[in-house]
Order: structure tokens, then sequence, then C-alpha cells
């Protein structure tokens, strides 16, 4: 075995992945205006994937509001600071917290949800079934997820805060 | 997979496509309906080159052809109703009306006007692939394509199944293309059969003809024998020899 022909063909498989996975996020920005035009669609991925992750960031973000209230008073006790909570809890959890639990709860939630439900789709043909049916499937099930995933984000973590 | 593979399909016939596991069955429906594209060679469907059609024209020769896949492959999120309504709804602009009405005619051609509001999880295999069948032939299409459609069905639905292919290919006309391995079943529908091998057609026919075919791997397929031109050992080194070598190995 030949070590430098293996790191060629390594970088060669590699740069082939980082090729497909350009052009396949080129195909879903070409598709998106289009996609606007089906409402309906975009309305229910909003629904799947950010109404129903609604409950788990605010959860989160619940939890993460009340360690740092509760640890921030007793340590501001000791400085008699402790009307600096509200705004320290705030600025902390908006600011810091905010996002990192909403991408984590986000990459948890919905990005497995969505990686099994076009996973199941795939192993059972129902895919392969819409392009027979001379559906795209780019256009119909993944561009409506990737636009509401893309601007579900920031908006969970408004409700996050 | 194929080297000097040559079939005609006759328009208005119900066309099965037979042979061994692995021989490439599902590989060619994936090569007739442009869901692969062939490295060298030239695949005609109703006038159309699949080796060189573009994107655009490849979806419009789509809505001329219906295909049942094995599993069924309805949209797990949809009812039946709204399964076979979905080609309409992609495709027309046709009142709801119309649409409910056509989705009804279909479901009552393959028996389950009744199930029109289940969920595809409250089917049976049989009802499954026959709600894919009504959504198949609800643009109507001028071929229909059926990947392994008896797979895991019971003789009942299997016999359901066989009618439906050959009711619906005269009634409406059709060119059916079977794929199977059920040698029995097929033959009481099929008007001809093509059974593949090693890459190419070793025998082709009406399922009588078959029956009495003067090849070996045709009598082997035919009559179920476990040994004969498709052998019953993967090729491997002599078996004494490897047992004895596997002693010296560890």
């Amino acid at each position: 075995m030949n070590p430098i022909r293996e790191l060629w063909k390594s970088l060669k498989e590699t740069l082939q992945d980082l090729g497909a996975i350009t052009r396949f996020l080129l195909r879903l920005i070409a598709h998106s205006p289009r996609a606007l035009l089906r409402f309906e669609l975009i309305v229910q991925q909003v629904f799947n994937s950010g109404a129903l992750s609604l409950v788990i960031i605010m959860l989160s973000g619940l939890f993460v509001g009340m360690v740092l209230g509760l640890q921030g008073f007793q340590l501001l006790q000791r400085f008699g600071s402790e009307e600096a909570l509200g705004t320290a809890a705030t600025i902390g959890l908006v600011k810091e917290l905010g996002p990192v639990v909403t991408a984590l709860l986000f990459a948890g939630r919905a990005g497995t949800a969505l990686a099994s439900e076009l996973g199941l789709m795939r192993a059972t043909d129902q895919l392969s079934a819409m392009e027979m049916m001379a559906v795209d499937p780019i256009q119909r099930v993944v561009v409506p997820r990737f636009l509401v995933e893309s601007s579900r984000c920031p908006c969970s973590r408004r409700s996050s805060v | 997979m194929f080297a000097g593979l040559d079939m005609d399909i006759a328009r208005g016939r119900v066309t099965a496509i037979m042979g061994p596991s692995g021989t490439g069955k599902t590989t060619l429906l994936r090569l007739i309906t442009g869901q692969a594209v062939a490295d060298s060679g030239s695949i005609h469907v109703a006038g159309t080159d699949m080796r060189s059609v573009r994107r655009a024209d490849l979806y419009v020769l789509r809505q001329r052809m219906g295909m049942l896949f094995q599993n069924g492959a309805l949209l797990t999120d949809l009812s039946v109703f709204e399964n076979v309504a979905f080609p309409l709804r992609e495709h027309t602009d046709l009142p709801e009306r119309l649409i409910r009405q056509l989705v009804l005619t279909k479901l009552q051609a393959v028996g389950l006007r009744g199930a029109a509001p289940l969920m595809p999880a409250e089917l049976s295999g049989g009802m499954t692939r026959r709600v894919a069948l009504a959504r198949a032939i609800v643009m109507d299409p001028e071929i229909l394509i059926y990947d392994e459609p008896f797979v895991g069905l019971d003789p009942i639905s299997m016999g359901v199944i066989l009618r439906l292919i050959r009711r619906l290919n005269d009634a409406l006309g059709l060119t059916s293309i079977v794929v199977s391995h059920n040698v029995q079943e097929i033959s009481t529908v099929a008007d001809t059969v093509f059974l593949l091998s090693g890459g190419k057609v070793v025998a082709r026919g009406t399922p009588q003809e078959l029956q009495s075919y003067p090849s070996d791997v045709v009598r082997q397929f035919v009559g179920g024998l476990p040994d004969g031109p498709v052998p019953f050992h993967y090729p491997a080194i002599d078996y004494f020899s490897e047992l004895l070598a596997q002693g010296e190995d560890h």
C-alpha cells in the first residue's frame, strides 16, 4: 500500500464530496424562489420544525435562566449587588447562552427529525416514487425544509430568551 | 452489468422480465425509467432516447409512465385519498370536485374506494400495493411498470394484483412491464416473457414457449432447481483445501 497514493485518493474523495455538497447547495438556492410560491408547504414545515421545537427550546431557556439566577444571586449577594442580577442574567442569557442553547437544540431536535424523515422517505422509495410521478423531490421536499430551517434558528433564539 | 442485452417491448402487451436474483432486473427498470443512465448502448422509450434526454423532457415523459414499487412507496404523511390525488394536484389545476371524482374512480377500480380516508400505516401489504396502483394510473399513463409486485403478498392479494395487471392493461390500453420471480403466477397474465441471466436475454417468448425452452438456465429457473448453470455454491477455492488451510492460518 502506497501511503502517498492513499493520501491522494482520500484527498480526491474529500474534494469530490465537497463538490457534491456545493452543487447540492447551489441547486437548493436556485430552486428556492419557486418554492416560495408553494406557501402551504412552507407553513407546514414552519409548524413541523418550528412550532413543535418551541416547547423544548423554551423549557431549556427557562432552566438555564433559573440556574443563572440562583448561582448569580448567591455570588452577587456577597458584594451587596443583588439588584444587578436581572441585568446580568438577561445579558448572559440573551447575548451568550441563548444562541448556543438554541443551536444545540436545533441540531438535536429539528436536525435529527429532518434527517430521519428524509432517510425514511429514501429507504421506502418515496423519493423515487415522486421522481416517477414527475415531481422533483428536491423542489417538493428538500427546498421547503431548507428555507424554513435556515430562517427558523434566529426566530427560535428569540423564543428561548 | 449488461452485455449484448437486446429487448423490444411491444406496445399494448403485458411483458414480463424475469431472472435470478442479482441479474439486474430492477437496474433495467431504472434504466428504462431514466432513474439511472447506461454507460453505453441505447434505450428508447416511446421514441425518446433515455441516454440523452434532458431533465425537463424526462419529467414530461414520466407523466406518461406509471410505476408500482415493490413496497408501494406511498407517501406516509398523506391519506390514501391524498396519495392518489398527489399527481393530479402536482400537475394539473383541476377543480377539487373533479379531482375527487377521478380519485374515487381509480380507487373503485382497485376495490379500495372505502379505504380512501385511511392512512398508509393502516393498510395491509396487498392494500398498499393496490393504492399505489391506483396512484400509478391516476394520470392515465401509457406505460405501467411493476417492480416485483407480488413480494410478500398472500395468495389472495397476489391473485387480486394479477387480475388488476391484466384488467388494467386491457381496459386502459396500457403497455405493462412486470419484473417478477413468480414463474407460475406471471405466466397467467404475461403475453411475452424475457428471461435474463448473466447480463443478457437467455430466453424470450410466450409463457408456454418458456416451459419447453431448450436451455439449461431456463429449465433451472422455471423448475426452481437449486443447482445448475446458476450454481448453488458461490465461487470459492476447494472446500477441503480451505478447511486444512484454516488450521494453519489460525
